[in-house]
């Protein structure tokens, strides 16, 4: 809320002060003077504030803010003594007040000397200008700034054009890129060795990738790329100790696809990422994935080639891993959430409200999946119930919720939610809409009081941890600012002002507990997703989690929040960490985390098949 | 040197009428996905690359202060474009889901659209008028009237 009105605050003191200038000596102007002054005032109450969350929120401002109240107060104390500011002190509070928009939008966290002279310097190269009586040094002035300024945004126009191959190892940090600085000096293992085990599958499955146009039960129809002609793909439903064995075929039109395991914690080589853990399987192509079932919870799967496009087209089922083979003493549904182009929207298989009769005094668990890019808001209306796991890790003695409480369930995570089934019927409600969702047992439709979201950083019981001390510390400063995405300027989503694949990776090493810090500047959630590993949830906005342990594989940061999280580097390979709103990681917001002595095969860049995003 | 200040300005024009063009491609494509806007949102950086030229040429062309600040001004309303972008989703908006205060703070996207219209048509009157040698008091005139 506060970086909303700071960025209002910004532009429109820019547009006072600059037309303050303009309108001097004007009767209008001294109004519109009165409006910078005040407008500044308020900006200076805003970025106060924003300071108190955190460091990381203020020295960008803080270089034009300060300087801008100091004109404030020189052409507030002209005023009060009825005189017109002199003329060089409104055109320096004017060019500052642009300045603060340029540095919103340009620089943001971290403050470099080369953004800062980017931004100043046009002005002082003026102000030269200005003062200079000889015309060849005025011109050289000019041709300076100019060609300096020129130079700057070519190098970084060209700089960001992905090259024709880029790999994550030593050759990688040639190429200029860092997210692709590579660690291996010594000969290392490659990712394409770090794979499942080989002994013989327990459970096999084939998923086979194509296009189709799929009749929803209300009779719309949605052109989808689908695993096996369906949506949602398969549910590939196994059992702790199984060994399983799953093969992808590819039979889409022109486009590859991988399979990636979101929150199942596989060797790398299992990952499914084209271009650091394989290549995309091309249309006639297989890929065969082994991986040992060991931590029972819900998970998804999806395509991670293209995925922005691939995962909003269908290419997504779920995975569950159930703890023993006897029958089991629940109902147990899995509800993955999605969105199509067509607006149409399934829970579960459908698109209308499913109905589905469950015996009174039934142990019921339901597996609500989030497989958009936004946040989905579920409510359970007719009995009381518990979340008893959260992206696939059970939760220590959750407390009894009603549907009073929503649950806020972000892009990628999973909730599981049990109750006993109660006489009445039981009400699954996605987005506030009673029309859909799914009904269970009779009777009528139960209510759905307003509510309030659950807080997981405050539910169930805490119980320690696992971490002493960390061996590695990184921040991670998300935001959203102008940048050139692979030669093309654009509103990028950037990490510690960065973009794929200029983002240094977190370099780690095997058995290091590692803490990271993540700070959202932006205006928009960024639910963050680690491939490979669960987080440990420390704190939130600098209060720790009261609540069970929280051991997430997606975390959502909504605007203005920090969170600190930590997780055991127990799994080596180079894997992906990114935004799960996945129009957010094409637009730039992907890193690595590569542990030291790994490697990959694989590339990315223009003559490759693989596009991660 | 004028006459380039006319072209450019010009240029500016066609660019905002494209932009205006380019916000039909993505309303009326089918299916509608988001990347029916990636030329929208790529045109609003053209407008700000010409106008920056456009500036730079104002200034080469020695007008007036006034005509160089209109000149510049659609820089700061593109850049209201992004922020009333970003502050629907600050309040809540997203993608899918906007409605009540998210959507009327983003609706005004299309009004500040023809501000921008409007400002790079008057920079085109401003510019024939100073090209063609009339007196700078006219042309402040006619900024005036284009402002009000
Ligand atoms: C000179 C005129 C215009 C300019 C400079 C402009 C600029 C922009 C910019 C910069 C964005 C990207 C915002 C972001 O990514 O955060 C955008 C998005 C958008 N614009 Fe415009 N716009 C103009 C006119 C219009 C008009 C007339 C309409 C239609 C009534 C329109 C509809 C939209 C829509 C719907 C989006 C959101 C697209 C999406 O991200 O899905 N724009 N515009
Ligand atoms: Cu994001």
């Amino acid at each position: 809320m506060l970086l909303v009105l700071d960025l209002l605050l910004v532009v429109v003191a820019g547009g006072l002060w600059v037309a303050a200038w303009q309108l001097r000596g004007a009767t209008a102007g001294a109004a519109v003077l009165i409006a910078a002054v005040l407008t500044t005032a308020a900006r200076v109450t805003v970025v106060a504030l924003l300071g108190g969350a955190g460091w990381w929120f203020v020295p960008d401002r803080l270089v034009t803010v300060v300087p801008l109240t100091l004109l404030s107060g020189v052409v507030g104390v002209a005023m009060v003594r009825r005189r017109t500011p002199p003329v060089p002190v409104m055109i320096a509070a004017a060019y500052v007040a642009v300045a603060g928009i340029a540095m919103q939008f340009l620089v943001g966290y971290p403050v470099t000397v080369g953004a800062v002279a980017a931004v100043f310097g046009p002005g002082v190269a003026a102000l030269l200008v200005w003062r200079l009586s000889a015309r060849t040094a005025r011109v050289a002035v000019v041709a300076t700034t100019a060609v300096a300024l020129l130079a700057a945004g070519v190098t970084a126009a060209v700089g960001s054009r992905l090259p024709d191959r880029l790999d994550h190892n030593t050759h990688g940090a040639d190429s200029g890129h860092a997210a692709h600085g590579g660690s291996a000096a010594a000969p290392g293992v490659s990712i394409a060795d770090l794979r499942g085990p080989s002994r013989a599958p327990t459970r096999k499955f084939t998923l086979t990738a194509r296009a189709a146009t799929v009749t929803l039960p209300s009779g719309a129809k949605v052109d989808a790329w689908t695993f096996d002609g369906r949506l949602p793909g398969p549910e590939l439903r196994v059992t702790q100790g199984d060994m399983v064995e799953v093969t992808l075929r590819n039979e889409l039109p022109g486009i590859g696809v991988t399979l990636h395991w979101h929150g199942y914690d596989v060797p790398a080589g299992e990952d499914g990422v084209a271009g650091v853990t394989q290549d995309a399987v091309p249309p006639g192509g297989t890929f065969t994935y082994r991986f040992e079932a060991k931590d029972v919870g819900s998970y998804w799967y999806h395509s991670h080639e293209m995925s922005s496009e691939a995962v909003r087209k269908g290419l997504y089922g779920t995975l569950v891993v159930t703890p023993d083979r006897t029958e089991p003493a629940e109902t147990d549904i899995t509800l993955p959430v999605h969105r199509f182009d067509t607006g149409a929207m399934i829970l579960g298989g459908s698109d209308r409200r499913e109905t589905r009769d469950v015996p009174a005094g039934r142990r019921v668990r339901l597996r609500l999946v989030n497989t958009d890019n936004n946040a989905h808001r579920v409510a359970v209306g007719g009995t009381p119930y518990t979340v008893s796991a959260i992206d696939g890790r059970d939760l220590n003695a959750p407390t009894v919720l009603t549907a009073a409480t929503t649950l806020r369930l972000p892009a990628g995570g999973r909730y599981d939610v049990v109750f006993t089934m109660p006489a009445g019927a039981v009400h699954v409600m996605v987005d506030g809409r009673e029309s859909d969702g799914l009904l269970l047992g009779t009777g009528a439709m139960p209510a759905h009081p307003a509510g309030t979201d659950l807080d997981i950083t405050r539910y169930g019981t805490p119980a320690p941890g696992p971490f002493g001390r960390y061996d590695k510390d990184y921040t991670l400063v998300l935001d959203r600012l102008v940048r050139f995405l692979d030669g093309v300027p654009s509103y990028a989503y950037t990490v510690n002002g960065g973009v794929y694949p200029d983002i240094p990776p977190l370099m780690v090493d095997r058995g290091d507990a590692v803490r990271t810090t993540v700070v959202n500047r932006g205006t928009e959630s960024h639910p963050m997703h680690l491939h490979g590993h669960h987080v440990l949830v420390l704190s939130r906005n600098g209060r720790p989690v009261t609540g069970s342990p929280l051991w997430l594989d997606t975390f959502d940061v909504l605007p203005g929040e920090v969170w600190q999280v930590a997780f055991r580097a127990d799994n080596p390979g180079i894997w992906l960490d990114h935004c799960h709103n996945l129009p957010h990681a094409k637009q730039g917001m992907v890193l690595h985390v590569a542990y030291r002595g790994v490697t990959s095969p694989f590339t990315v860049g223009r003559r490759t098949p693989n596009h991660p995003e | 040197m004028r006459k380039a200040f006319v072209i450019t300005s010009a240029i500016v024009l066609a660019v905002v009428l494209t932009q205006f063009y380019l916000a039909g491609v993505g309303a009326f494509s089918r299916p509608a996905t988001a990347d029916a806007w990636d030329g929208h949102r790529i045109g609003a950086m053209a407008i700000m690359a010409v106008v920056l030229l456009n500036t730079v040429v104002a200034a080469l062309a020695r007008a007036d202060g006034r005509t160089i600040a209109f000149a510049a001004l659609p820089i700061g309303l593109v850049i209201l474009q992004f922020v009333l972008n970003a502050m629907s989703n600050g309040l809540g908006g997203s993608q899918d889901d906007r409605t009540g205060m998210p959507l009327y703070f983003v609706a005004l996207h299309a009004v500040n659209g023809l501000v921008v219209m409007g400002a790079a048509a008057t920079g085109l009157r401003n510019a024939r008028r100073f090209a063609s040698g009339a007196a700078a008091g006219s042309a402040t005139e006619a900024q005036r009237a284009g402002a009000a």
